[in-house]
């Protein structure tokens, strides 16, 4: 047994997998993967789920739910179900984007500025502090009005808001690893600073925000609907089949086809649960005084 | 410790700075024509006068730096343009739906920094039992709901109960009210008018409500965490043997580190429930910043949506150096 396995024990992974919350959690999550992934097969009628009007739909028009139709058929006729499975597709896909995303832009520039100093580190310090405090919906509008709406704008002016969070917490450790002996002998030794960066540096300063990341999948995906929610029950054509453009969509419906934003929105919730159920598991079992599952000793 | 706030203040100053250049790149740099883009996007047959009208404003004719410096002077002292959706200055409609948007926002803080904190410390006092467990559960689930659907589902039932809370006061009262401080809660309190102020107090509560619904279960649930965390450190196991009481213990001692905490988060989860509070002004038609965006939308306002884009991080910069400043103040190790 490995020196760091015997003072720290089993691994945070393997600890999370024996808890009934994290499998729970992982479960919607698999499930809901799956769903995206096949939902062009599962869904009875894709091609209205994609956010085409066709023939049997301006016919059928707006019906409540049936067995026929579970989650109803919406106003121009569409049927729900298919459309809030294609939609998994477009939710989830914004939320893996604008956390790659911020992901790749964060972990860079805050470690450069951790282990780089001087005139570096605070200039990307200094962006951090004005990005921060950006609201996200308010940057989605202006790019709404600059470059047209659509997922890309949101994803990217959630990227934009969203990297600074990660970047502090990068340049947070990647701080302290500047002056830890193994980073000293490696420059010591002569190697590049840059090759230094990418080989120590980056790798030590991934993990927490990778981490981080993990837990934040909910809250960006809530972010993400919220601004689809806004901006696309305004100017998106109608037929974007988003999670929460449905659900602004609906809206306007609310008292006579309350199954147009009701059923999206419940799979909003199942999603964001899921996704929050895993990151418990991960912050709880990642620290070692939590880890005891006794009760209050005093 | 003086040094601390007067480097705070400068910091302030220059992201003051540096938000108006992200102002500049946002309306001198647009892909396209700037003017016709701040102009709104006309088409028709007076569209060519009214995009030169706008190049004339922007000053988009004038060497660089004197674009520069005119724009930084008249959006630093305010004269932001007329808004095209609303016919009136900008200035007038941002700060009008702003003070509403603020309303929404410090009622539903108020509510929630209090109560997330004494649920977090009553589950992290009964850790691994029944009720906690529960009490988990649930502010998972509710942090996992997002607002405005929460915000749609409360008005459908509020609705099926005959009950409608929409706008910020019945509008047979708005011709009397007086706005003095652009808050009805406290405009009709200086009015002397219970039943106003009463009225206000009933449209603000279920959407102030329904904001707070993050930020006080996130609280209660790091405040859960991280004092359950301290309850396991050495030194209180040595209070417990001198024979502190389990209230004093964790009111004086172990809070006392979480607190600072709370009120960082507390900042952090602001911007993110400033989205919420706009969405839900939305589906509560109530005035207020989510309206602005959505008229402004809809009319390619862009004059209106940039100086909301310039108030609204302005404000969420301010609260930002706040909260350090006071976490300073509770918890001197920190450093800028």
């Amino acid at each position: 047994m490995s020196y760091a396995r015997a003072v720290r024990g089993r691994p945070t992974l393997w600890r999370c997998w024996r808890r009934r919350d994290f499998k729970v959690g992982l479960m919607i999550v698999i499930v809901l993967a799956l769903i995206a992934a096949l939902s062009p097969v599962v869904a009875p009628y894709p091609e209205e789920g994609e956010g085409l009007v066709t023939e049997a739909a301006k016919q059928r028009g707006p019906l409540p739910p049936s067995a026929g139709h579970p989650f109803g058929t919406d106003a121009v006729g569409r049927d729900v179900l298919s459309r809030v499975l294609i939609g998994s597709r477009y939710s989830l896909l914004q939320t893996a984007l604008v956390i790659l995303g911020s992901l790749t832009v964060g972990v860079l520039l805050g470690a450069l500025a951790g282990y780089l100093g001087g005139i570096a580190e605070a200039l990307i310090n200094y962006f951090i502090e004005l990005f921060l405090p950006l609201p996200p919906v308010v940057v989605a509008a202006a790019l709404s009005v600059l470059i047209g709406p659509g997922m890309s704008t949101v994803v990217l002016s959630l990227v934009l808001t969203w990297w600074a969070w990660y970047a502090r917490i990068a340049y947070v450790h990647s701080r302290q690893l500047r002056d830890l002996d193994f980073v000293k002998v490696s420059e010591a030794l002569g190697f590049r600073r840059i090759y230094v960066a990418l080989h120590h540096i980056l790798p030590n300063v991934a993990s927490p925000v990778v981490v981080q990341s993990v837990l934040d999948s909910a809250s960006v995906l809530l972010e993400v609907s919220s601004i689809n929610f806004l901006i696309g029950s305004v100017v998106a054509p109608f037929d974007a089949p988003d999670w929460g453009t449905m659900v602004g969509y609906g809206f306007r419906y609310i008292t006579t086809y309350w199954w147009m934003s009701f059923f999206p929105g419940l799979f909003l919730v199942l999603t964001a649960f899921g996704f929050i159920l895993i990151g418990d598991a991960v912050s709880e079992e990642s620290s070692p005084s939590l880890r005891r599952r006794w009760r209050l000793w005093f | 410790m003086a040094g601390y706030y007067a480097r705070r203040a400068l910091l302030g100053l220059s992201l003051v700075l540096g938000l108006t250049v992200v102002a500049y790149l946002l309306v001198y740099v647009a892909p396209g024509d700037p003017a016709y883009v701040w102009a709104g996007r006309p088409r028709g047959p007076r569209a060519a006068e009214a995009i030169e009208l706008a190049a004339r404003e922007l000053g988009l004719d004038q060497p660089l730096y004197v674009q520069v410096a005119s724009f930084v002077h008249r959006f630093l002292s305010g004269s932001w343009g007329t808004s095209i959706a609303f016919k009136r200055p900008v200035a007038e409609i941002v700060l009008r739906s702003f003070k509403a948007t603020a309303e929404l926002l410090l009622f539903s803080y108020l509510v929630s920094v209090p109560l997330g904190l004494s649920i977090g410390v009553f589950m992290a006092l009964r850790r691994g039992s029944g009720i906690d467990l529960a009490l988990k559960l649930s502010s998972s689930l509710l942090i996992s709901v997002p607002r405005f659907w929460l915000a749609i589902i409360a008005v459908l039932a509020l609705y099926i109960l005959g009950l409608q809370p929409f706008g910020r006061v019945d509008p047979r009262y708005l011709v009397e009210l007086r706005e003095v401080t652009g808050f009805y809660l406290l405009d009709s309190l200086l009015m002397l008018r219970p039943d106003v102020f009463l009225d206000s107090l009933a449209r603000l509560v279920p959407p102030a409500l329904i904001v707070a619904a993050y930020p006080t279960f996130y609280i209660a649930k790091y405040v859960r965490f991280t004092l359950s965390e301290r309850l396991y450190e050495d030194y209180v196991m040595e209070a417990v043997s001198l024979g502190v009481s389990r209230g004093t213990l964790v009111t004086r001692y172990a809070l006392r580190g979480v607190i600072p905490a709370v009120l960082q988060l507390a900042g952090v989860n602001f911007v993110y429930s400033f989205v919420d509070a706009a969405v839900v002004e939305i589906v509560f038609m109530r005035e207020g910043i989510g309206r602005v965006l959505v008229e402004g939308l809809l009319r390619s306002d862009y004059p209106l949506i940039v100086a909301t884009f310039f108030v609204v991080s302005l404000v969420l910069i301010a609260v930002n150096s706040a909260v350090d400043v006071v976490q300073k103040r509770l918890d001197p190790r920190v450093r800028i």
